[in-house]
């Protein structure tokens, strides 16, 4: 099947500047620093990794939200990095967000009715003001809204409500693709699965695309039919979510993994726990090399490629299980699945 | 049974807000022993944080008041010991760390004016001692060159290294009992686990008993003893902790369980606790939980349920408890 959506070698730089009158560009924030992959029709990718790594930026160059430095972004074979405003505005209808913060992302001063119905008058995709309510009311009813509600202000509602009145204002242009970013890490917990049930349900129901952008590995798993991680602005690997969680390769992978905790107090206690040391390194000056290597325990145990790892960043090897390791390229990498208990 | 180093009896906290009152805790019993770690669970506005303030003597009053109740810490009764006296715990006999550590330290001072403050204070250590005595701890608590970062101000460290400078700072002078509201939930999950590895390492270094509160079931899973989990100001459940994960008895409990994804589990369908987390200025009479429960019956809607013991330190406020009650 070929892809909805192809990413080839994306960047995303944002130039540090110094200076009042003569802005000099003193470094650059490298980050997404050379992203590629591909999103099938129907499909749910989850993007992981931690904060600052890049993910956040990635979805929004993708929605040309940024306009990437490098790297192209096709939607359906259209470049959508070589398209003015204007020439993208058609595309813009087919490609929504949801993002984190339900109480930023909705204008208080609008009414619901209004903050979902806008994108519906903005594209025209309404004739008149019965149809537009009509539409609107639908898509409350969809995300599970009460359609009386329609004249109240966001701050009325809780905050897996105001998650919902998001993702109907994203439902209504009937997108084909959406870019999920962090949509339930501002919510309670009981409330996160309300919100993960109703985004599958939209996705059967509609056929929609995710781009499923989270901290959270549990929910990604949950939620994600292929996984990619990141690491300051690098895709280290990529599978689907069960040879990932079951048989990780990429040594940052392995210890994002080991770090979840499980809420199970017997599994816990059996659990062997790789612990990195340090923090993440700035992505301004990212180490050379293979970005991990500073905190890489298998660079450790394999003394015979840590120049390597240094010197040279890893590409991602292998074909629909994709690894970024000089160990791992060294020892080969199993078939997809091959892992599978 | 091991001694306790604290009881809690029927504690209440009240807010006076233009709402009317709230009972942000509403008759909250507990003990922890000595050395024990206690995992209070709860979502936002469960008064699991509000809990522990009361505790630490951090109620902010007007607003709000502790209507009711008993803290003994030690044997000496907290709600009604003196500011001074309350002064002198904390910091030195109880400490507390925070969620966000950035608003918790103070950014025009120096990490070693914030180290040495408390020495200086508690202990009556001289600025020498102190500042020996404050390195060693940042040394303790993993941050690497300590000498050269104790001076440095918080803004120069990083998330995990200013939740470390937190801990250093409140295992200063050993304190019995640590508090730690939420220590982990702004931080990424490979520094969550170093974290939580250096609570846990203290704790068995120093003795120190830990209430440990958060929102994740799998926090307290691998590191508390026992757990507590709270609902719209009460307490729900408690158990050992192998305990409350096995045999949950409360729907709430249950439903908690049930609706967060596990990494090592498939991609079944999550059961979502129906309905909306409750309002605390408009509680519904009888249980809070029951306009979102399952099993709740006419008798859950007039009258809060007492305490049923489920077996040995379990026990439920539940009319309809999903485990047989011990007589």
């Amino acid at each position: 099947m070929s892809a909805l959506l192809s990413v080839r070698d994306l960047q995303m730089h944002f130039p540090v500047r110094k200076g009042v009158v003569f802005q000099r560009e003193v470094a650059r924030v490298k980050a997404v620093d050379g992203v590629s992959f591909d999103i099938r029709p129907g499909e749910t990718l989850g993007l992981v990794g931690e904060s600052g790594c890049g993910k956040s930026t990635t979805g929004r160059a993708i929605l040309q939200l940024y306009r990437p430095t490098a790297g192209t972004v096709h939607f359906e074979g259209e470049d959508l990095t070589k398209l003015s405003e204007k020439a993208l505005f058609p595309y813009r209808r087919h490609m929504q967000m949801i993002f984190q913060d339900p109480y930023a992302s909705l204008n208080p001063r609008m009414t619901v009715g209004d903050i979902i119905g806008e994108p519906l008058v903005t594209h025209r995709l309404v004739s008149d003001k019965a149809q537009l309510r009509r539409q609107v009311q639908d898509l409350m009813v969809q995300c599970g809204l009460n359609p009386q509600y329609v004249r109240r202000y966001p701050h009325e509602f809780s905050g897996g409500q105001r998650q919902r009145i998001g993702i109907a204002r994203a439902l209504a242009t009937r997108p084909k693709f959406i870019v999920c970013d962090e949509p339930i890490a501002a919510l309670d917990v009981s409330i996160q699965a309300q919100i993960m049930n109703l985004l599958k349900q939209l996705q059967k129901d509609m056929g929609l695309t995710f781009l499923f952008i989270a901290h959270d590995l549990s929910a990604v798993r949950h939620i994600s039919d292929r996984i990619a991680v990141m690491y300051l602005g690098r895709i280290v690997e990529v599978a689907d979510y069960e040879t990932l969680y079951r048989d990780p390769r990429h040594p940052y992978t392995q210890a994002l993994i080991s770090a979840v905790p499980i809420p199970d107090p017997e599994v816990e206690a059996q659990r062997s726990r790789v612990v990195l040391e340090g923090d993440v390194p700035s992505p301004l000056n990212p180490p050379s090399g293979c970005r991990f290597h500073t905190r890489c325990p298998a660079r450790r145990l394999n003394p015979d490629v840590a120049d390597r790892c240094t010197r040279d960043e890893p590409m991602l090897i292998g074909q629909g299980r994709q690894v970024a390791c000089h160990v791992v390229e060294r020892d080969g990498l199993p078939p997809a699945g091959a892992g599978k208990a | 049974m091991a001694e306790n180093l604290l009881e809690v009896h029927d504690l209440q906290v009240h807010f006076r807000t233009d709402g009317g009152v709230v009972r942000a805790v509403d008759g909250v019993s507990f003990h922890l022993e000595r050395g024990a770690t206690l995992g209070i669970v709860g979502e936002s506005g469960s008064g699991k944080s509000v809990t522990c303030n009361a505790i630490m003597g951090l109620i902010p009053t007007p607003p709000g008041r502790i209507a009711g109740g008993r803290v003994l810490f030690g044997g000496r009764d907290l709600v009604q010991a003196s500011a001074r006296e309350m002064r002198r715990l904390r910091g030195n006999e109880i400490s507390m760390i925070f969620q966000d550590p950035m608003s918790s330290l103070n950014p025009y001072l120096k990490v070693s004016r914030q180290l040495t403050e408390v020495l200086e204070l508690h202990q009556r250590l001289d600025r020498k001692a102190a500042r020996k005595r404050g390195i060693e701890m940042l040394e303790h608590v993993g941050i690497p060159d300590p000498a050269r970062r104790f001076d440095q101000y918080p803004h120069q460290f990083s998330g995990g290294m200013r939740q470390r400078v937190m801990i250093a700072m409140a295992l200063l002078c050993k304190p019995r009992l640590l508090i730690a509201d939420e220590p982990t939930t702004a931080l990424d999950v490979t520094i969550q686990a170093q974290i939580l590895e250096l609570i846990k390492q203290l704790k068995e270094d120093e003795g120190t008993s830990v209430i440990l509160i958060t929102h994740d079931l799998g926090v307290v899973a691998g590191m508390a003893d026992e757990i507590m989990v709270m609902y719209a100001g009460r307490v729900a459940e408690s158990a050992p902790a192998a305990d409350l994960f096995r045999r949950p008895a409360h729907p709430y409990t249950r439903g908690l369980l049930d609706s967060v994804p596990r990494l090592d589990a498939d991609h079944d369908e999550l059961k979502p606790i129906r309905g909306l987390p409750p309002i605390v200025t408009k509680l519904p009479p009888g249980c809070p939980f029951a306009p979102r429960c399952d099993f709740a019956s006419d008798a859950c809607r007039r009258d809060y349920p007492a305490a049923k013991t489920i077996g040995g330190e379990h026990f439920t406020h539940c009319h309809h408890p999903l485990q047989e009650v011990s007589a």
